[in-house]
């Protein structure tokens, strides 16, 4: 697989493709760490516990029909309809070489306006994970 | 006849890989519709095929067919 440059990105929020107004994008897996060391051993004894998720996003704000702030208020509002987050490398089709990564979120908290005089209206978010999966990779 | 609702994308971003303009049809649910509607994303161009833009929302049962109307 060839090395690769972030330049391409897509990323569907509730099925709103707002990739254009994204600059940053990480998602995270992790399990929590349990300790199972019994008496008499020699080494720490660890077991992966119960996985979670997020999906942390910058947004450049936009307050415009179905930007970024209609959908992510929307979502911040309604915690009880997760939404569908999809994550590409590229926005060619899914594949082997191109994953997907899907997750369904909610968001906990949601700042619409931050920043200071001079500066790009930007806003990050982190939805956590709201379904019984985690974040599914397909390649197909 | 399909059931299944048909949607206009009205904003200026794709919506489950349809741009803006076109149309798709997709089985959403109530909540997810809403959003997306309140949202500016889409707005409905067929409701199911026995009813009418304006009548109650066409929730469809998961069999396909109309759901029973909710009591008010």
């Amino acid at each position: 697989m060839a090395k690769d440059v972030l330049r391409d990105v897509s990323v569907e929020v509730g099925g709103v493709d707002l990739s254009t107004h994204i600059s940053q994008v990480t998602i995270e897996q992790s399990s929590d760490e349990v300790d199972v060391t019994g008496f008499q051993a020699s080494a720490k004894e660890i077991l992966a516990g119960i996985p979670d998720a997020s999906v942390t996003l910058g947004f450049w704000q936009d307050y415009s029909a179905s930007s970024v702030d209609a959908t992510l208020s929307k979502v911040y509002a309604d915690p009880d309809t997760p939404a569908t987050i999809v994550v590409k490398s590229s926005t060619a089709a899914v594949s082997s070489t191109n994953p997907s990564w899907t997750m369904e979120g909610v968001l906990l908290n949601y700042s619409p306006l931050a920043g200071g005089v001079g500066e790009a209206n930007a806003t990050e978010v982190t939805f956590r994970n709201a379904g019984s999966s985690g974040v599914v990779r397909a390649t197909a | 006849m399909s059931n299944v609702p048909e949607y206009r994308v009205v904003g200026n971003h794709s919506v489950f890989e349809t741009a803006p303009g076109k149309t798709f049809k997709k089985s959403l649910d109530p909540a997810h519709e809403a959003r997306l509607i309140d949202g500016g994303a889409i707005e409905r161009v067929s409701r199911s095929s026995s009813k009418q833009v304006g009548e109650e929302s066409a929730v469809t049962s998961p069999t396909g067919g109309p759901a029973a109307p909710e009591k008010e």
